[in-house]
């Protein structure tokens, strides 16, 4: 056996031998790998690209979507036209407890805590620590005085956490027109409700909402108005001031109110219930719809003059005696008994020559500017609590709902619609809706027209005649030409009058010779008092209030008084020679 | 050797841009963290702002003040009578002298209106002014008497376009209430 040349014997003994073209192949086959493995780098580096564009570009957000660092609040404040904060959301401490994982004394650390939180009591407290679940919330709204203390006790299962709150810095002010929001930050009444979108969208919180209340206005109205419901011991309470060029609401209270910071407790602090509900989370001014009585004889007068029915107010109808239609006696209050001119109609309140009047002018005519008014839907403002109005049915509105409605009865309304009303009345003759938003001069809606400037003017001087001369003197606030007009209504409850209860209102106006401002009031159920010598009629009860609120706003308003201006208002009364014939 | 130079240069350039690029990019982030800084302590003053904000509003409410004013200071509102529409009759207030008690003294009594100067109204007696809020304009009158009789009329601050207020005159002697009437219905 030939042994290979350099190759140890034992070595080339164990060796296989050499096939030709082994090499080659084993060559190619390294190359193959080699080709393999370079390949496999771009892929791998292309899976990453193709993941990492996954990662950034589908799943990933955009710098825009990313949540910006904002000091914007969770919700969006609310201001009012002067830019008072009337609700607002900030980040309240919140102290939560895990019972299961307490250190310390639960017996021992309940009187602690009772002494950093006197509103709590020491049972409760002790109840939350022993209590069986895995968190419970110890306090809410804590201050941060009192949430540094009670850090301080060191204890691991104490935690101070910052959670949204809703505040409303006035309290109960225009409690029901801000309306509240529940735990979850949703607006369950009143603005809150009806701007809920614009109030929680991310971009618009940012900026306030502006609304076209004033709290000086709203302050002066509600505290006076709930001076007259405890000198009373009335019912309740509602009030609006317009802008009659604008339609915006400066204040609308109604009484009793509530605390929006506490929405689920009545004044007392006990929880609402079904059977307590004293009603003060309804806003009367929007939802509350009352026959509003001798004010709506305003309206009547101007819509017979309007519709040409009345040319002259000089004419005179017959107030005599009752007028019975229907089985019904239409009487005047204070009667005088002889035929009166539209002006004495109007200050003497006659219901008799009222009616005539509406009869004369017609039921078609009567429809056409209640309807105009708005007086036959829900007023067109942005809260959600708005009532329907009560009226008869075209088939049985004939002459006895003619004549009821001349005079403000058989039809209700909300304060707010003879609010608007009155807006119509005195700014000239254009109905504006009624609005809680600021307008800016520019802003203001046209409106549209129910009456002419001449019936306009002429519903001015018959409403200063009544302050002057008729029944609604004691609210003449001396330098600031008011005018308006009292209403008397028995109290309607579930569908019957209730004799003994009355609604009494005044619907006032100021200045009347440039009107500016209407203010409304209306009292549910005055019982009397010495102040008012026992009466509870409009004049005597809601008149002085009109007077005093007049007197307390005008000035923030920047209305001047001037005892030199006033309306001319001669030859509207007859002299007492032409009484007597 | 030169094929070594040239990678020696090529691995230099390429060292010197990659060492470049990234200062310029750690700059631009620490830059950046700063200002993310800046924001969040932006947004955390802002946020302590509010609080604060809150509480003086909650303090200053209009509830409180109706309390404080009910319970302490007790102003009512001013009549119609108490609100001037002009410095002509805002000096017809001025204290009438004396000549019982006259004297040369002559004190110097100052009103301060918020109103423009009506047109053609002449021009104030020089006089030193003491220092005054802008766009108030005051009135001084003398006399020469030792002592006033009617009250002390004092320069109510008000704000600007906002009518003065005067001292109401004295109250009317009190007269018995008018039998009740309803004139109200």
């Amino acid at each position: 056996m030939a042994s290979i040349p350099g190759l140890e014997p034992e070595l080339a003994a164990a060796a296989p031998a050499a096939v030709a073209g082994e090499h080659v192949t084993a060559r190619a086959q390294a190359r193959q790998r080699l080709a393999f493995l370079i390949m496999l780098f771009p892929v791998l580096a292309l899976l990453v690209l193709v993941r990492l564009i996954d990662l950034a570009v589908l799943q990933g957000h955009s710098a825009g979507e990313r949540a910006p660092i904002s000091a914007a609040p969770p919700r969006g404040d609310i201001v009012d036209r002067n830019g008072i904060e009337l609700a607002r959301t900030f980040e309240a401490y919140a102290i939560t407890v895990m019972p299961a994982r307490l250190t310390s004394d639960p017996e021992l650390l309940a009187d602690k805590l009772a002494e950093i939180l006197p509103e709590k009591s020491r049972e409760d407290i002790l109840d939350v620590l022993t209590s069986r679940r895995r968190l419970r919330y110890l306090a809410h709204r804590v201050l941060p005085s009192q949430a540094q203390r009670i850090n301080n006790l060191g204890d691991p299962a104490i935690e101070v956490a910052r959670e949204a709150q809703r505040l409303y810095p006035n309290y109960n002010l225009a409690a029901q027109a801000l309306g509240y929001t529940n735990t979850a930050g949703r607006g369950l009444i009143g603005v809150e409700k009806a701007f809920d979108e614009r109030l929680a969208d991310p971009v618009a919180r940012a900026q306030p909402l502006a609304l076209s209340l004033d709290v000086r206005v709203q302050q002066a109205m509600q505290n006076e108005l709930a001076a007259l419901v405890a000198d009373q011991n009335a019912k309740g309470a509602a009030g609006v001031v317009l802008d009659v060029t604008s339609g915006e609401v400066l204040a609308m209270v109604s009484l009793p109110d509530f605390n929006p910071n506490v929405p689920g407790q009545r004044a007392d602090g006990t929880p609402y219930t079904t059977e307590n509900d004293d009603g003060s989370r309804f806003n009367r001014v929007t939802l509350g719809g009352y026959e509003l009585g001798s004010t709506f004889k305003a309206f009547t007068i101007a819509s017979a003059l309007e519709s040409g029915t009345l040319t002259n107010l000089q004419k005179r109808y017959d107030a005599t005696q009752p007028l019975y239609v229907a089985g019904f006696r239409i009487r005047d209050d204070h009667a005088k008994n002889r035929w009166l001119t539209v002006p004495e109609i109007f200050i003497y309140s006659s219901n008799i020559g009222t009616a005539r009047i509406a009869v004369e002018m017609g039921r078609e005519h009567q429809r056409e500017y209640l309807d105009k008014l708005g007086f036959l839907k829900p007023v067109d403002i942005e809260v959600k609590e708005k009532a329907r109005p009560q009226y008869p049915p075209l088939s049985n509105w004939g002459q006895s709902a003619t004549m009821t409605i001349s005079y403000g009865h058989g039809l209700t309304v909300t304060p707010l619609h003879l609010a608007a009303g009155y807006a119509a009345l005195v700014n000239g003759g254009i109905y504006r809706a009624p609005t809680l938003l600021r307008r800016d001069p520019g802003t203001v809606a046209p409106g549209r027209r129910v009456f002419s400037e001449s019936t306009s003017a002429e519903i001015r001087r018959l409403l200063r005649l009544v302050v002057t001369k008729g029944t609604g003197r004691r609210a003449d606030a001396p330098g600031y030409r008011v005018g308006g007009k009292t209403g008397t209504a028995e109290k309607i409850e579930n569908g019957r009058y209730v004799r003994g209860q009355n609604v009494v209102n005044f619907a006032a106006a100021f200045p009347m010779d440039a009107p500016r401002y209407v203010v409304v009031t209306m009292i549910d159920d005055p019982r009397g008092s010495k102040a008012t010598y026992g009466f509870r009629t409009a004049g005597m009860v809601a008149a002085p209030a009109v007077k005093r609120i007049i007197e307390r706003i005008a000035p923030a308003l920047g209305v001047v008084p001037d005892p030199t201006r006033d309306l001319d208002l001669a030859g509207m009364l007859p002299t007492p020679s032409e009484v007597k014939e | 050797m030169r094929q070594y130079l040239s990678a020696i240069a090529w691995i230099a350039a390429t060292t010197a841009v990659i060492a470049g690029a990234q200062i310029v990019t750690t700059k631009a982030a620490a830059e950046r963290r700063t200002v993310t800084r800046l924001n969040i302590a932006l947004v955390e003053n802002t946020v302590r702002i509010r609080e604060l904000e809150a509480e003086l509003r909650t303090r200053a409410s209009m509830p409180e003040l109706q309390r404080w004013n009910d319970a302490v200071f007790q102003l009512s509102a001013p009549q119609g009578a108490q609100i001037l529409r002009s410095p002509v009759q805002l000096a017809s207030f001025a204290a009438k002298p004396d000549p019982q008690t006259a004297t040369n003294a002559a004190p110097s009594v100052q009103y301060a209106i918020t109103r423009p100067n009506l047109p053609g109204a002449a021009p104030l007696p020089a006089a030193p002014r003491p220092p005054q809020a802008a766009g108030a304009r005051v009135v001084n009158v003398s006399f020469p008497v030792a002592a006033v009789s009617s009250p002390p009329l004092v320069a109510v601050p008000a704000p600007a376009e906002a009518p003065v207020f005067i001292p109401a005159p004295p109250a009317a002697p009190a007269q018995a209430p008018a039998p009740p009437q309803d004139d109200g219905f």
